[in-house]
């Protein structure tokens, strides 16, 4: 059992270097994931549906620094389309999604024993919370509209904005070459 | 510096697509509502995209050379709308404030360190990682500190004291023979040659004959601090500094060669091992600050002589004084060699005091390795008092380290000894040697 107690120590000193401050972030980022996911069980979804999209919050919770939280997230994308939600209703999904993915963020700042200042926290935490809760405002009352307006115009127009949206990102996104790579291409 | 989308600006950007995918592929303009906040996050992260041709952070050490338990300071300052993360390793050397060494803040972020222990300490390279103020863009940087000299700390009491000195010839001692001195012996006769400084003019006016202040002479003599590098012996149950055999024999020898130097005698130092240089015989404090910058720069870990250097040139009637655990046999050897080659000679034992004292009652029932360690200890320490006993039958006045005032009482030990009468010849050492 060596192997074993090796592995309990290690991951309770890990435990044990986290300061509370982001045992906090975790659990804020926890109860913002597990609100969208239970509005979504009161919307209908599926007990399958349910089952593993707790089961990828908590793997979330576990693991905030890898790629689950994405995968968490799109997870719950999926579940309200599944769900079929309208605008209003989207909305605690969309607070409870943003708060999980910001919350994400500002737990992969820094080393994970790292203890953040306020001011590291206002800029990772409060300023993407209020762009958030901005977008949402301006996205209801459109997708209020977009409900009612004759499908394959907004099909259109829509699949425009994605294709614009898709686009600029590769492009700008795109790692820009630096000073050593143009030499090698170059040939020296 | 070239800086990289975080986790953070992919998981908006791929939120936000497939968001929207689904809301145009299910015809559910409501999935634009989940969509939005993650539209907002891909934008701004475009927007914030740092600039190339960025300064990479500025990293400063506080100190280059600090003594044991003084702090120094590493900060690493970047631009006011940077978040900078610097990481330092902990080690067996060093404390760390923030404790695991990891400070994240705006602008600029701080790691403090405190060295327990002396000599040369190389730091592990530090990383940094620079994010801008929304965790969207990052960048990743390592750099190599440079070495930090630590000194030790000689705060033992008695330090300062004016101690006698066993063979009577001191700076501030005056000796019995006339010559240039401070101490007034004898008022006599101007000789041509005499200083016309030392004129006593009263006596002069009162006899009408020219006469003088004879004075004794202001001798030096040789202080040689040994010391016995060899081992490095830590007792496991107190953990911490100034714990280890090497280290009483550090602190021991430094307030040795700084009383000494103090009182005007010129002090030379040798080391049985290989970690410090010879220092010859000289006198100022200046000779200490020689002393103290070969300690700060010694490399503990890179010890590897096990035989022992000889002393080399030495004056006859030299006072040694010589800090060792007394664990070698060779070491013997040597302080026997230097009582025959006609050195005074005084030996500090500097064997931690506690290792190898047995508990007793229901502390004596601890099991395993400790309980064979202090049995191990309480064996060794039994076969080095015979040696021990022989150099004391020699007139070698052997105590444990107990400051400078201790020294008072044993070189007061040794010149009474040196009118005894004392076994010659070199004693026999080791194990189980008799007589």
């Amino acid at each position: 059992m060596n192997w074993l107690d090796e592995l309990v120590a290690d991951v309770a000193a890990r435990l044990r270097r986290r300061p509370p401050q982001r045992w906090l972030l975790r659990s804020v980022m926890l109860i913002c994931g597990a609100a969208a996911q239970v509005w979504l069980n009161a919307l209908g979804a599926g007990s399958v549906l349910q089952a593993l999209g707790w089961a990828v919050l908590l793997l979330g919770f576990v693991l905030p620094r890898t790629v689950v939280p994405l995968v968490a997230g799109v997870f719950i994308v999926f579940e309200a389309a599944v769900v079929r939600v309208d605008a209003v209703t989207a909305v605690p999904i969309a607070l409870g999604l943003a708060g999980w993915h910001v919350c994400a963020a500002a737990l992969t700042t820094g080393r994970p024993w790292a203890r953040l200042s306020r001011r590291v926290l206002r800029g990772t935490v409060w300023w993407p919370a209020l762009l958030g809760l901005g977008g949402v405002a301006v996205a209801v009352p459109m997708a209020l509209v977009a409900d009612g307006l004759v499908l394959p115009e907004i099909a259109a127009v829509t699949l425009l904005l994605v294709v614009a949206v898709v686009l600029g990102a590769v492009v700008v996104l795109w790692p820009e070459p630096t000073a050593d790579t143009d030499r090698a291409t170059a040939g020296h | 510096m070239q800086y990289a989308p975080t986790t953070a600006l992919a998981r908006t950007t791929v939120l936000a697509v497939v968001a929207l995918v689904l809301a145009i592929v299910n015809r559910q303009p409501a999935l634009v509502v989940i969509a939005a906040p993650f539209v907002c996050g891909a934008v701004y992260g475009v927007m914030r995209r740092p600039r190339r041709g960025e300064p990479v952070p500025d990293v400063q050490l506080s100190a280059r050379r600090v003594r044991v338990g003084e702090g120094l300071e590493l900060r690493v300052t970047a631009g006011a709308d940077r978040i900078v993360d610097v990481a330092l390793p902990p080690g067996a050397r060093y404390d760390l404030d923030p404790r695991w060494g990891a400070a994240c803040d705006r602008a600029q972020a701080a790691v403090r360190l405190r060295p327990h222990r002396w000599g040369r300490l190389e730091l592990p390279d530090t990383a940094i990682t620079v994010t801008d103020t929304a965790g969207l863009w990052q960048t990743h940087l390592a750099h190599r500190l440079p070495e930090v000299t630590v000194s030790p700390v000689a705060a033992v009491p008695g330090r300062g004291d004016v101690v006698p000195h066993p063979t009577g010839l001191a700076g501030l001692h005056a000796s019995r023979r006339p010559g240039d001195g401070s101490a007034l012996a004898d008022i006599r006769r101007f000789h041509p040659g005499d200083r016309l400084s030392r004129v006593n003019w009263r006596v002069t006016s009162r006899t009408g004959i020219l006469h003088t202040n004879a004075t004794t002479a202001d001798r030096d003599t040789d202080v040689l601090v040994v010391l016995d590098t060899l081992a490095d012996i830590r007792t496991p149950s107190e953990p911490g500094p100034g714990e280890s055999s090497l280290d009483a024999t550090v602190v021991a020898a430094a307030s040795l060669v700084e009383h000494y130097l103090r009182l005007g005698d010129r002090v030379g130092v040798h080391d049985l091992g290989s970690l410090i240089r010879d220092i010859p015989p000289r006198s100022g404090i200046r000779q200490f600050a020689a002393f103290d910058s070969q300690l700060a720069r010694a490399r503990i870990e890179a010890r590897r002589r096990s035989f022992v250097r000889r002393v080399g040139r030495m004056r006859p009637g030299t006072f040694a004084v010589v800090c060792s655990p007394l664990l070698d046999d060779t070491v013997f050897d040597e302080i026997g060699r230097l009582v025959h080659r006609g050195a005074s000679v005084i030996v500090i034992d500097t064997l931690p005091a506690g290792l190898g004292v047995l508990p007793r009652g229901r502390r004596a029932l601890r099991s395993g390795t400790a309980q064979l360690w202090d049995e191990a200890w309480a064996l060794r320490r039994l076969e080095r008092e015979a040696p021990i006993r022989q150099l004391r039958e020699r007139g070698v006045p052997v105590t444990a380290w107990r400051g400078v005032e201790g020294i008072g009482v044993l070189a007061a030990e040794l010149a009474a000894n040196h009118a005894r009468p004392r076994l010659v010849g070199r004693p026999a050492t080791g194990a189980g040697a008799t007589g």
